[in-house]
C-alpha cells in the first residue's frame, strides 16, 4: 500500500481531506456517513470492486432500516456526528494528557504496565507483544492456521474470504450490521484447517494493528472439520476511546466435529454505545461456546447466537454483565435449534449497582424438524442497591416434538445470611460484599485464562468500591 | 402463469398458483425457476427482494435461497424454501405446484 | 356488517342504561374507531395468529335463542344467567340480600348503584388498551355487578353463566366484583356456547376490587364454541392485606387472547394467579399475565399449565414488575407446557422487570413431552399406554388444579378435563 492509486478528485481534495502526502498515506476523514466516505474507506484500503459495491449497498440498506423498537434507549445516537474511519496515524495523535483521570486511576489500581496503558488508552497504536506475536505467527502458519486482521484476510485470501463473508450475518440482518458492513475496518480473520487444534488462545491484541480495537470491527472465523480454536477479544482493563459508537459484526462457522470458543471481555469507557451482532453456525457434532463479559460502555446491546444446523451440534453461552451508574447492559443470547438432537445452555449472571440497569434478553427457538432437542437457560441477577434495575425477557419458542426446554431465573439482593456469616468472621462489609459478588460470577471467571480472571476480580473490587467511572 | 416476455432477465415476479404465492425468477442464463414466495424466516415476500445470479435475497433480513434447489445460502433463514417445477411452452411459463 | 354508533345506542336502550353509561359507551366507541388493529411489530401481538378474523363481520348483538344449559354447580348462593345480549336473570339467597349483598345485571347495577359502578367500571380494564378492549367497552352485552359489603362472608359460591347460541354476533359480557373490607366469598364465571359455523366475537372480561383484608376466589371457565374469537381482560385490584385467588380455565374457542393481571396496591396484599389451558385441533391461545407490585410487602404467585394436542399453538407471556419503592415484595411465576403432538407449538416468555433490590423473584418455564421414564414405569405395571398417558396428563394438571379456590369448581374442572382426555 505504498502508493495511492490515481483517482479523479475535486480540486479541493487536499483541503477537504487533508490528503497531502501519498507516501505517508495520512488521511483525514470527515464526520458523517455519506457514499463518499464509504468509497474513500474502500479506496484507502485498495479493496476489490465487489467489496466497494458491498459497502455501498450496505449503506443503502442502513438508511432504509429502522432503529430497533425494543431494547435500550438509542435515541441519543447522532450518526452524523461520528468519524467512520480514522487512520492509525490519527489515533496516535492523541496524548496521554487527554486521557481522563478516572481511566488513568483505574490503570494504576489494576497495575497495568506502562506500554499497555497507552495502547489501551488509544494513545499508542503499538503494543509491546510484537515479538510474541511474530513467534506465534510462525508456529500457526506452519500448521496452516490463518490469523490476520480482516483487511489483510481479504487481501491475502480473497477466495476463502468471499465464500463466507456476510453469509452468517448479511448486511440487511439489522440496522447495525448494515452500518458495520458499510464502514467496517479491522477485526480478525481466522481459518483453522481440518483437524488442527490451536492450543493457546488467540488474542486480538497480539496482532500489531492500530485498527484491531476499532469502532467497526469485522471478525470472521472459520473452524474446519474437527479443529479447535479459542479466540479472545478485548481485555479487562478499561478501553478508553473518544468514539461514541462501537458496532462490530462477528461471524463464525464451526464445521463438523469442530469446537470454537469465543471469549469477550468488553470494558469500553462509559461514553460508548456498544451495539454488536455476533452469530455462529454449528454443523454436525460441532460445539460453539460464547463466553461474554460486559463491564463497560454506556449502553450495550449484544446477543451472541448459535444456529445449530445439523444433528449433534451444541451451543453454549456463558455471560456476565455489570451495570454501574448510568449504564444499561442489554445482553443475552440466542439459541436456534434447526436440527434434531442438538443441545444448548445459556447461563447469565448480572449485577446492577448505583442506578445501573441490566437486561437479559434471550431467545431459544426450536424449529419443527428439530426433534429431541434440549435447552436449558439459567439467569441470575444481583441488585446491589435500591436504585438499580434488572429485567429478564426470555423468549422460548418450541415447535418440535420431544423437546425439553427449561428456563429459570432469580433476582435478589446480596443475602443477609452470607453477609452476616462473613462479617462475623471479621471481614468488613465492603469486602464481604465484594467476595459475594466475586463468588456470584465465579462460574464465568473460572472459564477465563488466569491473567484475565485475576484482573476481572480486581476490577470488580474497584467497581464495588465505586472508584471506577 | 406468465409470458416469458413479461419477466425480463435477472428479475423476479410474484404469481399465485392455486392460491400458493410463488416467486418466479428469470436468471441471467435465460432459465426460469419457481420458489415459494414466503421467506421461511419471517414471512416477507421474496419477489420484492433481489436476484443475485441463482440466489434470491429476502428484502427484509438478507436471507438468500438458491432458486434452483431452495437451499439456504445466507442466514438468518435456516429452513430451505420449497421449489416448483417450471415449464416454458411457446413463450409461456407454467409452474407445477 | 361493521359495528356502528347506532348499535351502541340500541344496546344501551335495550338494557335501559343511565345516561352516564350510555355516554361512556359512546366514548369507548370513539376509541374503537380511532384505534388500528394491533400490528405484528408490537411485541405483544407478534406471535398472534388471527386465523382470518374480520372485525367488521359481526352483528353487534345476539337475540337469545335455543335451550339454555343447566347450571355448572349445585347449591350456589346466587346465580345470574344471561343468554345472548338480553339482560340477565338473577336469583340470590334472600339472607344475603338482607345483609346488603348486591347481585344484579350490570346495567341494572349501574342504574341503582351508580356510586359503586361509575368510578370502577372500565377503570382497571381500560377501553383504550387496544381495539378489542374498546369494542368490548362500547358494546358489552351485559354482565354482572356483585357487591359484598364489609365483613360479609358467603359460604357457597356465586355463579355467573353466559350462554350464547347464535353464530355471527358479538357477545361481550363484563363482570364487576366489589369486595368490601374483610369480605370473603368465591365466584365462578362460566362462558359457553355450542360450536357453530359462523364465527363469533366473544369476551369475558372481569374487574375485581378487593378492599382491605378481603379474600376472594374467582374462577373463569371458558367453554365458548370453536367458532369463537375471544378477547378478554381479567384484572384484580388488591388492597391492603387482601388476598385474591384468580383461576383461569381456557378450553373452548377457536382463538383466545386473554390477559390476567393483578394490580397490587396495598401492603400485605397477595395475588394468586393460576391457570389451566388445554388446546387441541387448530386452537390458538395467547395469555399475557401481569403481576404488578405497585407497593411494597406484596406477594404474587403465578402458575399456568397447559397441554397441547393436534396442531394447536399457545403463547404464554408473563411479566413480574416490581416498582422502585416496592421493597420486601415476593413474586413467583411459572409456566409449564406439555406437548402431546408432533405439530403443536408452545411459546413461553416469562419476564421480569425489577427496580427494587429488597425482593425475592423467581420464575421458570418449561416445554416438554410426556416424560418417557414416567410412561415406561406405568406401562411396566401393566397399564395400557393410552391410560398411562391420560394419568400423566391428569397428574400434570393436578398440581395446579388443587389450587382452584373452592371445591365445586375443582370438581367441575376435573370433569371437564376428564371429558377431554377420555
Amino acid at each position: 500500500m505504498a502508493v495511492a492509486p490515481k483517482i479523479s478528485v475535486g480540486d479541493d481534495y487536499r483541503e477537504k481531506y487533508g490528503f497531502y502526502d501519498p507516501e505517508k498515506f495520512i488521511f483525514k476523514a470527515k464526520k458523517g456517513l455519506t457514499e463518499d466516505v464509504v468509497r474513500e474507506i474502500s479506496w484507502m484500503k485498495s479493496e476489490p470492486e465487489w467489496m466497494t459495491k458491498f459497502r455501498l449497498r450496505s449503506l443503502e440498506i442502513f438508511r432504509k432500516k429502522s432503529m430497533p423498537n425494543w431494547g435500550a434507549d438509542l435515541s441519543h445516537i447522532d450518526f452524523e456526528n461520528i468519524f467512520y474511519f480514522l487512520r492509525a496515524s490519527e489515533k496516535q495523535g492523541k496524548t496521554w494528557d487527554e486521557v481522563p483521570a478516572d481511566v488513568k486511576r483505574t490503570f494504576d489500581r489494576l497495575g497495568i504496565p506502562e506500554a499497555e496503558r497507552k495502547f489501551l488508552a488509544g494513545v499508542s497504536a503499538q503494543y509491546e507483544s510484537e515479538v510474541v506475536y511474530h513467534s506465534l505467527h510462525k508456529e500457526l502458519s506452519d500448521k496452516g492456521v490463518i490469523f490476520l486482521d480482516t483487511d489483510s484476510g481479504l487481501r491475502e485470501h480473497p477466495e476463502l474470504f468471499k465464500e463466507y463473508f456476510g453469509t452468517v450475518i448479511p448486511p440487511a440482518d439489522n440496522k447495525f450490521s448494515a452500518l458495520n458492513s458499510a464502514v467496517w475496518s479491522g477485526g480478525s480473520f481466522i481459518y483453522v484447517p481440518k483437524g488442527v487444534r490451536v492450543d493457546i488462545p488467540l488474542q486480538a491484541y497480539f496482532r500489531i494493528n492500530a485498527e484491531n480495537m476499532g469502532q467497526f470491527e469485522r471478525t470472521l472465523i472459520i473452524c474446519d472439520e474437527g479443529s479447535f480454536v479459542h479466540y479472545i477479544e478485548g481485555c479487562t482493563a478499561p478501553m478508553y476511546t473518544t468514539d461514541s459508537l462501537h458496532s462490530a459484526v462477528v461471524e463464525i462457522i464451526v464445521k463438523k466435529g469442530a469446537r470454537c470458543r469465543y471469549t469477550t471481555i468488553q470494558n469500553w469507557s462509559t461514553n460508548v454505545y456498544n451495539l454488536v451482532t455476533k452469530r455462529a453456525v454449528a454443523y454436525a457434532d460441532a460445539t460453539m461456546e460464547w463466553v461474554d463479559g460486559n463491564l463497560g460502555s454506556q449502553v450495550t446491546m449484544k446477543y451472541p447466537s448459535v444456529y445449530m444446523m445439523e444433528p449433534g451440534a451444541k451451543g453454549d453461552v456463558l455471560s456476565v454483565a455489570f451495570a454501574g451508574k448510568g449504564q444499561h447492559q442489554d445482553a443475552g443470547a440466542k439459541m436456534v435449534h434447526v436440527a434434531p438432537n442438538t443441545t444448548s445452555t445459556i447461563t447469565s449472571k448480572s449485577i446492577s449497582k448505583a442506578g445501573g440497569r441490566t437486561t437479559y434478553r434471550g431467545l431459544v427457538k426450536v424449529y419443527p424438524q428439530a426433534e429431541n432437542c434440549k435447552s436449558f437457560v439459567k439467569c441470575d441477577a444481583l441488585l446491589l442497591d435500591g436504585e438499580s434495575r434488572s429485567d429478564t425477557y426470555p423468549y422460548n419458542e418450541v415447535e418440535a416434538e420431544n423437546v425439553t426446554l427449561g428456563h429459570e431465573a432469580t433476582v435478589s439482593k446480596v443475602s443477609d445470611e452470607q453477609l452476616f456469616y462473613l462479617m462475623s468472621r471479621g471481614i468488613p462489609l465492603a469486602e464481604a460484599e465484594t467476595m459475594i459478588v466475586n463468588g456470584f460470577i465465579e462460574p464465568f471467571t473460572k472459564e477465563l485464562p488466569l491473567e484475565y480472571a485475576v484482573e476481572l476480580n480486581r476490577l470488580i473490587q474497584l467497581e464495588m468500591e465505586g472508584s471506577v467511572g | 402463469m406468465a409470458g416469458t416476455a413479461e419477466i425480463p432477465p435477472d428479475t423476479l415476479r410474484r404469481v399465485e398458483v392455486d392460491g400458493v404465492p410463488v416467486c418466479l425468477a428469470h436468471t441471467q442464463d435465460g432459465g426460469f425457476y419457481a420458489i415459494n414466495d414466503v421467506c421461511t424466516h419471517e414471512e416477507y415476500s421474496l419477489s420484492e427482494g433481489e436476484l443475485w445470479e441463482f440466489e434470491v435475497e429476502c428484502p427484509q433480513h438478507g436471507s438468500r435461497f438458491d432458486v434452483r434447489t431452495g437451499a439456504v445460502r445466507f442466514l438468518p433463514a435456516v429452513i430451505p424454501a420449497q421449489v416448483y417445477a417450471v415449464e416454458v411452452v411457446d413463450g409461456d411459463v407454467y409452474v407445477n405446484v | 356488517m361493521p359495528f356502528t354508533k347506532e348499535s351502541v345506542e340500541e344496546i344501551a336502550s335495550l338494557h335501559e342504561e343511565p345516561d352516564w353509561l350510555r355516554k361512556r359507551r359512546r366514548e369507548a366507541f370513539d376509541v374503537y374507531e380511532r384505534l388500528d388493529l394491533p400490528s405484528k411489530i408490537d411485541e405483544e401481538w407478534r406471535r398472534v395468529d388471527f386465523k382470518g378474523l374480520k372485525l367488521d363481520g359481526f352483528r353487534s348483538f345476539e337475540e337469545p335463542d335455543g335451550a339454555a344449559p343447566g347450571l355448572p354447580i349445585e347449591g350456589a348462593a346466587g346465580v345470574l344467567r344471561q343468554r345472548g345480549s338480553a339482560p340477565g336473570k338473577v336469583e340470590l339467597d334472600p339472607e344475603l340480600a338482607a345483609k346488603g349483598v348486591v347481585f344484579l345485571p350490570l346495567s341494572q347495577g349501574a342504574r341503582e348503584h351508580r356510586d359503586l359502578v361509575e368510578k370502577r367500571l372500565f377503570s382497571e380494564v381500560r377501553a383504550d388498551r387496544d381495539k378489542f378492549a374498546a369494542v368490548h367497552a362500547a358494546l358489552f352485552s351485559g354482565g354482572t355487578l356483585l357487591y359484598v359489603p364489609d365483613f360479609v362472608e358467603i359460604e357457597e359460591p356465586l355463579v355467573g353463566q353466559y350462554w350464547s347460541s347464535g353464530g355471527g354476533a358479538a357477545v361481550l359480557p363484563h363482570t364487576l366484583i366489589v369486595a368490601g373490607k374483610g369480605a370473603k366469598f368465591n365466584y365462578l364465571d362460566e362462558f359457553l356456547s355450542p360450536s357453530l359455523d359462523e364465527p363469533a366475537l366473544t369476551s369475558g372480561s372481569a374487574e375485581i376490587f378487593l378492599g382491605e383484608g378481603a379474600q376472594v376466589g374467582y374462577v373463569a371457565l371458558q367453554k365458548w364454541g370453536r367458532h369463537a374469537y375471544q378477547f378478554a381482560n381479567q384484572r384484580v385490584h388488591v388492597g391492603k392485606e387482601a388476598t385474591a385467588r384468580l383461576f383461569n380455565v381456557t378450553l373452548g374457542s377457536r382463538f383466545a387472547k386473554v390477559r390476567v393481571e393483578a394490580n397490587l396496591q396495598g401492603p400485605g396484599g397477595m395475588a394468586e394467579l393460576k391457570g389451566i389451558y388445554f388446546a387441541s385441533e387448530d386452537q390458538f391461545f395467547d395469555f399475557h399475565t401481569l403481576q404488578d407490585h405497585q407497593v411494597g410487602q406484596t406477594t404474587s404467585d403465578l402458575l399456568f399449565k397447559g397441554a397441547l394436542r393436534g396442531t394447536s399453538r399457545t403463547v404464554y407471556a408473563g411479566l413480574i414488575r416490581i416498582e422502585k419503592d416496592s421493597a420486601r415484595s415476593d413474586a413467583y411465576q411459572a409456566n409449564r407446557n406439555l406437548l402431546l403432538s408432533k405439530q403443536a407449538k408452545a411459546y413461553s416468555i416469562p419476564m421480569l422487570e425489577i427496580i427494587n433490590n429488597d425482593v425475592r423473584c423467581t420464575h421458570g418455564a418449561t416445554v416438554g413431552p410426556i416424560d418417557a421414564e414416567h410412561l415406561f414405569y406405568l406401562e411396566s405395571r401393566g397399564i395400557p399406554k393410552s391410560v398411562a398417558q391420560r394419568m400423566i396428563v391428569q397428574g400434570f394438571f393436578g398440581e395446579v388444579a388443587d389450587r382452584i379456590p373452592f371445591e365445586q369448581a375443582r370438581r367441575l374442572v376435573a370433569e371437564e378435563l376428564e371429558a377431554r382426555l377420555g
